[in-house]
């Protein structure tokens, strides 16, 4: 009976060894945070409101995709498949030829806006239920989460018109993976969500006028440049003076209770890497070296260095170097030789913004090969050129431009603020009776003379697409390659993907679904 | 044909000693010769002893033997790799004794986990692998030795690199989206195998079906694999020395066209796409570039009278065929990179092992070293490793084990990584000099690190990589009576990895050349990182076994605990002023987060996991005729939520040794039948693996900086309610021997239904995350497998022949996914029309009822040879996927078809090819898996082969297409591209050759719709290839010097001597230098862009025993 005994208490230890260290099971990160400790201190919330601007940035590719791409800066020169330096566009071609469909969508994911919304989301309700935060930082980051909200919704709404409002953060207790699928709700409930937005934003920000970060956070300015946006767009689709009555409000109100904001005498000062948060930037997204470049330049739209080598600067009479021009890219989406050429010579905007590339013919003459984008020239660091400007999202001369866009639209005269931005432009070389509204030819219809104005002003910012569609989907037909035949591609097909993870979502409408 | 040298064994014979003691009455002398039964020779060395003394001694170089000895007493002949044999002492004074090679497979040893078994009452699916694989081949990674070696098991080989660890499935994978690969044990410690030298090995067994693995609960149900290393033994001390030589031989891969005829297709298909001249000239390697950096590096200009006289110095001209009436003058480099990248290289191994013991202590000590060079220039592993285990009883029951094992490893890989160095350093454009003087000492860097002499950037980049492994375990045995045992064990693994580089300053060819000359990089990464993972292990198990008559009961209850602790540390300095200095105490910057280059940058990082665990075991037999086994494993982990971190993982298993029954043998049917045991079970085990040691509490992780401000998000959703994936399995299977067990069969078939996959779900957009891990997925996968081993002949003049043979078939179904309302609840996939049903389905991705891997494409029915054709055939046809359209239509944005593009097949004829046209072709897991042998030893010599062989998987060749297809724009073509449509050569299956496929202007002819990334789907058939293959893994023949030679030497006892050649070929079809299904981050993809080509290796070796 004792062996027994003994192989009964032996067990017995065994087991109670083991049953004894169940708590040890409970472990907590050391390297992470998780949902139970986040959120328990105000400078969590401040990492958090730098997160969300951190994706904002991660975003500026897709706004720059979605704002221009499709537009008529880009395309090959003289219509064959390749750019002039030898490297293949890769798809982005599918852009400016309006070749869209769910395999190649361009976008895909709805860019990936919804990762921050559901950001945003979070801060909203967590912002709505802490009292750690002081008061006047918890309405300055509502003012920011709603602004920024309607931002991306405005995005949405503008490329794919009806799309899924989601308002609540996702949280894994309340996820019920059974039951995702959403279908997309009406544009008009977008548009009116996205106005929704801006008067909380409005609301909350208060009288808070302030920048914060080098102008690389969102603000109250930002917002009410949004709201003249988005007014303005209204205003073309039936809001008529009601709505550009709104817009021009806003963009007093910046004017009156920012005085600071104006415009630089030199237009390449403004997206100068030594000039951060100048005084014409109302907000952008910020880069820095060793922190984040801006990546889809390198990427897409300036060409190898070595490739480059093999051209000439006209001008300058001078063979492009690897060693001081050292772009470091891809050329994928060259601009063209036409959109170049469209600028006067004698405006400033032409060369900070579009590098000509010649080619040295045998007799000494040279001819032009191609162009590309100029405007985020970074800086050199340690033999490479890294791209670290700001990204510019609204600045003072959007809203000259979208105060005179107000009043053509309200039947006064835009004449002010185009000259302003004119004679920016033009400098020493400025003739109010040459350059200055209403003297130039494009004068004759101010609507286009605004658009001009503005494809000049903002170039490679995000810009140019949204502008003619605001202004009426007519304009895009007149503009682009974009037929009327084909009105349905004003918006943007969704991808396959995106299609399948969610049921209820429907192709938009003209795009095929297989 | 090593004896199995266990613990329980050595336990048994201790005892046996112990209790069978007595006094020596008369004596007298007993004399004879032990020979072997295989080759009938004398094997010196046995030892021969009275059964229950301690009085031993050894055998004569002759084989002979003189002992004293009583009538009665038990003469014990014993010798390694061989069956023991006993012999009771008669009245004779000579004992001539026969040992047979202990080889029979019905009657080994097998692991088990936590203890071992004989393989006559095994009841479950274990393999275990002959360790002939091992005993010759110098292996870096001892897991290439079970290709198609023990059946069940899918070994890849990712890479041909020195010291890739092979990608290892178990009957299937038990995972639809995160692969996962057997639990790997050595010696009871859960650890990695790649350091383990394959002479260390004793054996290797493998778990496959639920109830023997059951035993390792949580984290088993991809199988085990427990790998049990050589122990100490009693008797003669034996020293022994190996020493391998391996000589290795790039693998013939594809042709690349020489200058002349790259120069004329590239030419020609920009001019077919329609680019301008200018364009064509401003082309890098074809182009016609004039300035100093091109002229310096590209030997290719326009043909002039000034520079004709090159012709004189070993340059060709040629007619320009994109400018008619031009000539192009060059001078051909093709090859120089490919010589410069490919070497042929050497392997050495030193093998040096001691053992010996006495009844009370026993040691095993052994040294290896391994270096290899790979065939890829720069990559190299080299190895130092060092095994000591030893035991000591300190009272007659109880026994103290101790061992330690220590490596050292470095694996450094081709520098511009595998894919890049096979697919765009090999087509580097043939004009390139890969160098400046003519004495071709100073490489030209190229345009990058994969696009130039590869030596300039293997120069520049200092690289070193050290992983360290240190095991140490220690145990004591108890045995409380002689029924009962007690055994407590701890043991530690540290596993830590050091990992440097540096990157000096880099030039590119047009930096170089830049007036002034320039730098393309300064930066000068330096980073150092560091990782540490220390796991402890501690366990104790009661054993009780006892026989009641015909009733034999063994049972086992333990405990277990495990804590895995992981460090990881990176520094990444930047902007040092000096290349001399290549650690990161030069750099100026430390940047938070990701740096310029996007490798993440300085941090450390720590986390932790535990498993806290409960058993039991019950062996029941009776009669050895019923065999019953029951385990049962209780889980508690610390990755999941309190509520569900508890998982039970039974098994169970019985057997019926129908030979032992008496009508077997009133039936006569033992004349045939030797051993006849069909066996069943049944069990369940779980698996968490992929799953993070945090993922379920939701994660805030910290983001890039934002104007040097950190920031957090949420980036992982909480996850309370994640479970154990659970696979429950049931296996049927029988152990048959014929004749004697001449020839024996193990099978099995199977049926494992995995059930609360942790499956990815793809979120919807509007959630904000990409996707969320569920417990809603269930696989199933259905088997059979095959174990045949056959001594054909065995002839008394020493003739013998031994073949075996393994074979694994497997199919998988997904049973069951997560809700979410699509047909099948699929996840991905393409809408395709189904010729069958008139309607347009969707196929591929993942669905229920259908297997995984399935791949869709569009079918290349012929290359259009004339205009006739094409106005026949596709007059009216519209392809949406180039955009282009017959001769009968406006031209689409790509223009029209045109003699040369590819007839496409209208499977919905209705004139439009778009991508409901794509049709099955094939899927990327394999079918059928395995491998024979074939061993033939006559006298001394011997002679072994062995195959692996895969059948039914497909493969798109990825890199084929893209060089063809011209994806890049300015690399040569392979030799396929000379076979181009043409207007001369219109009877073809490549298409007509074009500029940059994937661009929206050409054809399109390579890839649909995917604009030139890897991709699975999608693309032309012509490109996927069957994956099926025949690979002749070894051919080893040895010589065994005879003992009458070896005797004259005094002190050697062995020497055998062997010349062996590893992967000597394959039989395939795929047309790359290797067939093995193509892998990325361990799994299979079905995609091959260019893997490191498993060298030939050319293997001398020899062993000597002192």
């Amino acid at each position: 009976m004792k062996k027994y005994t003994i192989v009964i208490l032996s067990g017995l230890f065994i087991l109670g060894l083991s049953s004894s260290c169940r708590k040890q099971l409970d472990l907590a990160p050391v390297s992470s945070v998780t949902d139970g400790n986040f959120w328990k201190t105000a400078d969590q919330f401040d990492s958090f409101v730098a997160g969300v601007h951190a994706q904002f940035r991660a975003n500026n590719g897709a706004f720059q995709t979605l704002g221009e791409m499709r537009a008529d800066i880009f395309a090959t020169d003289p219509g064959t498949n390749g750019t002039f330096t030898g490297e293949a566009t890769q798809g982005l071609e599918r852009l400016w030829t309006q070749n869209l469909n769910l395999d190649n969508p361009g976008v895909s994911g709805f860019g990936g806006f919804y990762n921050n919304i559901n950001q945003l989301n979070l801060l909203i309700s967590k912002l709505n239920s802490t009292d750690i935060v002081s008061a006047s930082n918890k309405n300055y980051y509502l003012g920011i989460a709603y602004g920024m909200r309607a931002f991306y919704y405005y995005q949405l709404y503008r490329s794919w018109g009806s799309v899924i409002i989601q308002t609540e953060p996702t949280s894994g207790a309340t996820l019920d993976i059974s039951n995702l699928a959403k279908a997309a709700s009406p544009a008009a409930d977008v548009m009116a969500l996205i106005k929704a937005d801006i008067d909380k934003s409005v609301a909350s920000f208060g009288t808070d006028y302030t920048f914060k970060n080098l102008k690389s956070y969102w603000s109250k300015s930002a917002t009410l440049m949004l709201k003249a946006d988005v007014y303005l767009w209204t205003a073309h689709r039936g809001g008529g003076t009601t709505d550009a009555t709104t817009a021009k409000a806003a963009l007093t109100d910046i004017q009156t209770n920012v005085p600071a904001l104006q415009l630089l005498p030199k237009y390449s000062d403004v997206f100068a890497t030594t000039t951060k948060g100048n005084n014409e930037m109302i907000f952008v997204s910020h880069y820095q070296l060793n922190e984040a470049s801006i990546s889809f330049v390198q990427g897409s739209f300036v060409p190898q260095s070595g490739l480059i080598s093999n051209f000439y600067d006209s001008l300058a009479n001078r063979q492009f170097s690897p060693t001081t021009d050292n772009w470091g890219g891809l050329l994928r989406a060259p601009v063209r030789i036409a959109a170049y050429r469209k600028f006067d010579d004698l405006d400033s905007r032409k060369l900070a913004s579009i590098q000509p590339a010649y080619q040295k013919l045998a007799d000494g003459t040279f001819k032009i090969a191609g162009c590309f984008a100029d405007k985020y020239r970074g800086e050199q660091n340690a033999g490479a050129r890294v791209i670290t400007n700001d990204f510019p999202i609204y600045r003072y001369a959007d809203l000259l431009l979208m105060l005179a866009e107000a009043k053509v639209a309200l039947g006064e005269s835009p004449v002010t603020e185009l000259n302003l931005v004119r004679a920016r432009a033009f400098g020493a070389n400025y003739s109010t009776a040459v350059q200055g509204y209403p003297n130039q030819t494009v004068d004759a219809i101010p609507v286009e003379a605004i658009l001009q104005e503005r494809f000049f002003e903002f170039v490679f910012e995000g810009k140019r697409w949204y502008d003619l569609r605001r202004a009426g989907d007519s304009f895009v037909f007149e503009h682009t390659t974009l037929p009327a035949s084909q009105a349905y591609a004003l918006l943007w097909p969704i991808d396959r993907t995106t299609l399948t993870n969610n049921r209820l979502l429907v192709q938009t409408t003209g795009y095929n679904a297989f | 044909m090593n004896r199995k040298f266990t613990l329980h064994r050595a336990l048994l014979t201790v005892i046996g000693l112990v209790l069978f003691t007595f006094a020596q009455a008369q004596t007298k002398k007993i004399s004879g010769q032990v020979i072997a039964d295989d080759d009938h020779s004398p094997l010196p060395g046995v030892t021969v002893s009275i059964k229950g003394t301690t009085q031993g001694i050894p055998t004569t170089v002759g084989g002979s033997y003189t002992i004293q000895a009583s009538p009665g007493d038990v003469l014990v002949f014993r010798f390694m790799g061989y069956g023991t044999q006993e012999i009771t002492v008669g009245q004779q004074a000579v004992i001539n004794v026969t040992l047979k090679p202990d080889n029979k497979t019905l009657n080994e040893v097998v692991v088990v986990g936590y203890g071992t078994q004989s393989r006559k009452s095994v009841t479950s699916a274990i393999a275990t692998l002959d360790n002939k694989v091992l005993a010759t081949a110098p292996r870096a990674n001892v897991g290439s030795a079970l290709q198609g070696t023990i059946s069940g098991l899918q070994v890849v080989n990712s890479s041909g690199a020195p010291g890739a660890t092979p990608l290892i499935v178990l009957r299937g994978g038990a995972s639809i989206n995160s692969p996962g690969a057997p639990l790997v044990v050595v010696d009871g410690i859960i650890r990695a195998y790649n350091d383990i030298p394959a002479d260390d090995i004793a054996s290797i067994d493998l778990l496959k079906d639920a109830a023997s693995t059951a035993i390792y609960g949580a984290r088993a149900n991809n199988g085990v694999i427990l790998i049990t290393t050589k122990q100490g033994k009693s008797g003669a001390a034996q020293v022994s020395y190996k020493f391998t030589q391996g000589f290795n031989q790039q693998r013939q891969g594809y042709n690349y066209m020489n200058a002349g005829d790259y120069i004329y297709y590239n030419r020609l298909g920009n001019i077919n796409s329609g680019r301008t001249l200018a364009q064509i000239n401003a082309s890098r390697g074809y182009g016609l570039l004039t300035d100093a950096a091109n002229l310096a590096s590209f030997d290719i200009r326009a043909e002039t009278p000034a520079n004709q006289d090159l012709l004189s110095q070993g340059w060709q001209d040629m007619e320009d065929p994109a400018n008619p009436g031009n000539r192009i003058i060059y001078k051909d480099h093709g090859k120089e990179v490919q010589n410069l990248l490919f070497r042929n290289t050497r392997t050495q191994d030193h093998y040096l092992s001691a053992m010996g013991g006495n009844d009370k202590g026993k040691y095993f000590a052994s040294l290896d070293y391994y270096n290899e060079d790979g065939v890829i220039v720069g990559s190299n592993y080299n190895r130092y490793s060092a095994d000591f285990n030893g035991s000591y009883k300190v009272k007659p029951n109880v026994e103290v084990f101790t061992g330690v094992t220590l490596s050292t490893a470095s694996q450094l890989g081709a520098p511009a990584g595998d894919v890049n160095s096979l697919y765009r350093t090999l087509a580097l454009w043939p004009t390139f000099n890969p160098w400046l003087d003519a004495a071709k000492t100073q490489p030209n860097p190229g345009n990058s690190i994969s696009d130039g002499n590869p030596l300039y950037w293997l120069g520049k980049l200092k690289r070193s990589n050290e992983v360290d492994r240190i095991t140490a375990n220690a145990a004591v045995k108890w045995d409380i009576t002689p029924n009962l045992f007690l055994k407590v064990s701890g043991s530690g693994y540290l596993n830590q990895q050091i990992n440097q580089s540096f990157q000096q300053a880099t030039q590119t060819y047009a930096t170089l050349f830049a007036n002034p000359p320039s730098y393309s990089s300064t930066s000068r990464d330096a980073i150092a990182g560091y990782s540490r993972t220390f796991q402890q292990t501690y366990n104790a198990i009661l054993n009780y076994s006892k026989s009641f008559g015909k009733h034999d009961i063994s049972a086992m209850i333990g405990a277990e605990y495990y804590d895995q602790k992981g460090l990881t540390i990176q520094v990444d300095g930047t902007n040092a002023p000096t290349d001399n200095i290549s650690t990161a105490n030069a750099s100026t910057i430390f940047a938070v987060g990701t740096n310029s280059f996007g490798v993440s940058g300085n941090y450390s990082n720590q986390a932790e996991n535990r498993i806290i665990s409960t058993f039991t075991r019950l062996n029941y037999t009776y009669d050895e005729k019923y065999l019953l086994n029951f385990v049962l494993r209780e889980d508690g982990v610390s990755q999941l939520a309190a509520n569900n971190r508890i998982g039970y993982f039974p098994g169970v298993s019985a057997g019926w040794n129908v030979t032992k029954e008496a009508f077997f043998e009133n039936w006569g049917l033992n004349k045939v039948f030797s051993t006849f045991k069909p066996r069943v079970s049944y069990g369940s085990n779980g698996n968490i693996a992929g799953l993070g040691n945090y993922d379920v509490q939701g994660v805030y992780a910290a983001q890039t900086l934002y104007n040097g401000q950190g920031s957090f998000l949420n980036t992982g959703l909480t996850n309370a309610n994640l479970r154990w994936e659970k696979s429950r399995t049931i296996d049927i299977g029988a152990d048959i021997g014929f004749f004697n067990d001449r020839v024996s069969l193990l099978f099995d078939y199977y049926n494992r239904t995995t059930s609360d996959l942790l499956t990815s779900l793809p979120l919807p957009s509007y959630t904000g995350f990409s996707s969320i891990q569920t417990n809603l997925g269930t696989l199933q996968n259905k088997g059979y497998e095959f174990t045949i081993k056959a001594n054909v002949l065995n002839k008394p003049n020493g003739l013998r022949i031994d073949i075996g043979a393994t074979a694994s078939y497997v199919k998988n179904k997904v049973l069951k996914l997560p809700y979410n309302g699509n047909e099948n609840n699929r996840q991905g996939g393409l809408q395709v029309y189904d010729p069958k049903s008139g309607k347009v389905i969707w196929v591929g991705g993942i669905q229920e009822g259908q297997p995984l891997g399935q791949i869709y494409g569009y079918k290349q029915v012929s290359i259009f040879k004339d205009a006739a054709e094409v106005a026949a055939v596709a007059g009216s046809r519209t392809d949406n996927v180039a955009g282009i359209t017959g001769p009968n239509l406006p031209a689409g944005k790509g223009g029209h078809i045109t003699p040369g593009d590819v007839n496409w097949q209208d499977v919905d004829k209705n004139d439009t090819i778009d991508s409901r046209d794509q049709v099955y072709l094939g899927n990327i897991y394999p079918k059928w898996t395995g491998g024979f042998n074939l061993n033939v030893s006559y006298k001394a010599l011997s002679f072994y082969s062995r195959f692996e062989y895969v059948i039914g998987n497909t493969i798109y060749n990825d890199l084929v297409a893209r060089t063809l297809g011209n994806y890049q724009g300015t690399f040569n073509y392979i030799d396929l591209q000379k076979q181009a449509w043409s207007p001369t050569n219109t009877d073809t299956d490549i298409p007509k050759v074009y500029y940059a496929d994937q661009v929206v202007g050409s054809k399109q002819n390579y890839t649909r719709g995917n604009n030139g990334n890897a991709v699975l789907n999608g693309n032309n058939s012509n490109f996927y290839e069957s994956g099926n293959y025949l690979a002749c893994r070894e051919i080893t023949l040895s010589y065994d010097f005879s003992k009458s030679l070896l005797d004259k030497t005094k002190f050697l006892s062995k020497v055998r001597v062997f010349a062996s050649g590893e992967n000597l070929f394959y039989l395939k079809k795929f047309s790359g230098p290797t067939p093995e299904a193509p892998i990325l981050n361990g799994s299979l993809t079905g995609v091959y862009q260019g893997t490191y080509p498993t060298p030939k290796t050319f293997v001398l070796g020899i062993q000597a025993s002192f």
